[in-house]
């Protein structure tokens, strides 16, 4: 990355998603997957606490 | 407890450190102390971050809270999943790529000193406040139920982990936290099956979670926007984002964790599984609470578990009135214990018509048994007016010691201590790090030799752990143990939070604006904290929010940099 402001580091965000990454392919995926799992246990929850309640 | 609790409690919390000092003996320069020598897998990584999280409050008080407001309370974990990927995806790239030891060193790399240094002050003030709590509250509630002499409990336990962090830095902090974990998972895990077996041999588990669901006790996703609730899926998403954003991506005893991975890929792997097992984790803790409540559906609980309270109140001659609300108390939970039991009955063959009816009795009796509670608190307030825990820190811990075997006994004694001290190691590592690498080593010897800065860390750590223990000794404000940490990281975190959104993502603002802006925002924090009423997890939006607002009118205000010569035109 190109700094602008004269300032001493970049020290932005770099591009994870092109980075390979073992078992997913990619960060992306990886974090999509992660995003997925977790809607997957919000779902779990709400079935839960309506099957109790 | 018995001889044997005591040589399970001794066996856990010694076994673990001695384990982690004889694997990091050979160790011996300052990378290795600060991170691990990078050389930290995945899987450890992500049992170190879970343990540094947790901490005794975890597993103290949770299922304390489950049994008195039910399983709402997982909801503030719902905005962590997306914090940790940010986390992955913008903080774990930087640091490693800058090869920094602390956050705060980016700080320094992106606006100036001044500015890396307030990062760490602030961070060094609230994690030295935060690990004198964490080593007082277990020790101020098992002391208290033991007969353990408290400052000599504070003592012990501090010393213990104070020695191993000092001797082992950052390698023996992750060594010793992935096998803390592995006690907590198998006492919390022995926890649940006991109160289930507790259960009446006629009740089954899932008639057990009926129960808890007729009494409100499982609704763990709520979507309403109503703003004067507590926990919400709404509160949980987006205020618990911000909240662990800044924990996670800007606070080192977090940091210093992730930083000692072998790879960014490691570091990655090892937040995304706590991504993804977090909120799991939290409701299985807060299962055991539910699986409490249900348990004493059926065996009668103390009118107030703080027995150490009741105790004083009886000796202050508030005996009678105590004795008749228990007298009253017991009357209304014999005629509960049927009302459950007829409701049971009524689930399993009984019209529906039956069951409505008999969860309103319950309900009602319930709400009767509460008010009871409600009155016999005011005795206690009356006999001590200092009484300042809350009676959901006691439930837990009472049932342990009322109804589990010798031996699990002392392994949940020592599922409390190892989770102090695996947090209060990550904490003392990280203070001690800060210290040497951010203040130390640019402020008082710039040019001294790797070996005198792994001893001046290792003094300081030590130092810090002083410190902790004479926090937790002179300690006796903490009104709850899950609170009394969540007000302090919030009046601080958004702050420090702050200064790191905008060095990512507003590229135009320069030191001296954000410096001022973040001592601005701190000051406004804390005079609102002082003075007014506002729930404390608005601070981390308003010091957050304070910082970029402050900075960016600062710097296109007062520190309007002088234009600068245009660029030369590329050939």
């Amino acid at each position: 990355m190109t700094r602008t402001d004269g300032a001493k580091n970049d020290g932005g965000p770099d591009r994870p998603a092109g980075e390979a990454v073992p078992l997913f392919g990619s960060w992306r995926r990886a974090y999509a997957i992660a995003i997925a799992l977790f809607g997957v246990e919000i779902a779990l929850l709400y079935l839960f606490t309506h099957h109790f309640s | 407890m018995n001889w044997f609790d005591y040589i399970v409690l001794t066996g856990a919390l010694l076994a673990i450190p001695i384990y982690g000092l004889w694997k990091t003996r050979h160790g011996g320069s300052l990378d290795q102390y600060l991170k691990g020598d990078a050389s930290i897998k995945w899987g450890t990584i992500g049992l170190s971050v879970m343990a540094t999280q947790a901490g005794p409050i975890t597993f103290l008080s949770m299922p304390g809270q489950a049994y008195e407001n039910g399983m709402a309370f997982v909801q503030n974990y719902f905005g962590q999943p997306f914090a940790l990927i940010a986390v992955c995806a913008i903080f774990v790239p930087i640091y490693h790529r800058l090869k920094v030891y602390t956050a705060y060193e980016y700080l320094g790399q992106r606006f100036d000193q001044k500015t890396r240094l307030l990062g760490a002050f602030l961070f060094l003030i609230q994690r030295g406040l935060a690990a004198g709590i964490t080593i007082y509250a277990p020790a101020i509630i098992i002391s208290a139920l033991l007969g353990w002499r408290l400052n000599l409990t504070i003592c012990l336990a501090g010393g213990i982990v104070v020695v191993y962090t000092m001797l082992g830095g950052t390698k023996i902090v992750s060594i010793t936290q992935q096998y803390q974990m592995g006690v907590i998972f198998a006492g919390m895990a022995a926890a649940f099956a006991m109160a289930i077996y507790r259960l009446p041999s006629d009740v089954s588990f899932t008639q057990a979670l009926s129960i808890a669901g007729s009494m409100d006790k499982l609704e763990a996703v709520d979507f309403s926007f109503d703003f004067h609730k507590r926990y919400t899926f709404w509160s949980g998403a987006l205020g618990g984002f911000f909240l662990a954003l800044s924990y996670f991506g800007a606070d080192q005893s977090q940091v210093g964790r992730y930083l000692a991975g072998e790879s960014p890929t490691a570091s990655k792997f090892g937040l995304m599984f706590n991504a993804v097992v977090k909120v799991p984790m939290q409701f299985a803790v807060l299962l055991v609470g539910v699986m409490v409540f249900v348990v004493y559906q059926f065996e009668k609980p103390p009118i107030f578990f703080n027995q150490p309270a009741v105790a004083l109140a009886v000796e202050r001659g508030f005996g009678a009135p105590l004795a008749a609300f228990d007298q009253t108390y017991t009357e209304v939970f014999e005629e509960k214990k049927a009302a459950v039991t007829a409701f049971v009955k009524a689930r399993t063959g009984g019209a529906e018509s039956e069951v409505s009816t008999a969860r309103a009795t319950v309900q009602r009796l319930d709400g009767r048994l509460q008010e009871i509670r409600q009155e016999a608190r005011a005795v206690l307030v009356q006999a001590d007016p200092n009484l300042k825990s809350k009676d959901s820190d006691y439930v837990f811990i009472t049932f342990v010691l009322n109804h589990l075997p010798h031996g699990l006994v002392g392994l949940l004694v020592a599922v409390i201590f190892s989770a102090a001290m695996s947090a209060t190691a990550a904490t003392l590592n990280a203070l001690g790090s800060t210290t040497t690498v951010d203040f130390y080593r640019p402020l008082v010897r710039p040019a001294a030799t790797e070996d005198h800065y792994l001893l001046m860390t290792k003094v300081l750590t030590a130092g810090w752990g002083l410190i902790a223990i004479g926090v937790a000794l002179f300690a006796n404000f903490v009104e709850s143990l899950i609170e009394a940490g969540n007000i302090l990281g919030s009046l601080f975190y958004g702050s420090i939070l702050g200064l790191f959104l905008v060095a990512f993502f507003l590229r135009s603002v320069h030191g001296t604006a954000v410096f001022v802006a973040a001592v601005v925002s701190q000051l406004l924090v804390l005079v609102l904290f002082f003075t007014t009423g506002i729930g404390y997890l608005w601070y981390n939006l308003i010091g957050c929010a304070g910082v970029i607002l402050f900075g960016v009118l600062l710097q296109t205000t007062l520190f309007r940099a002088p234009p600068s010569e245009p660029s030369p035109t590329p050939a």
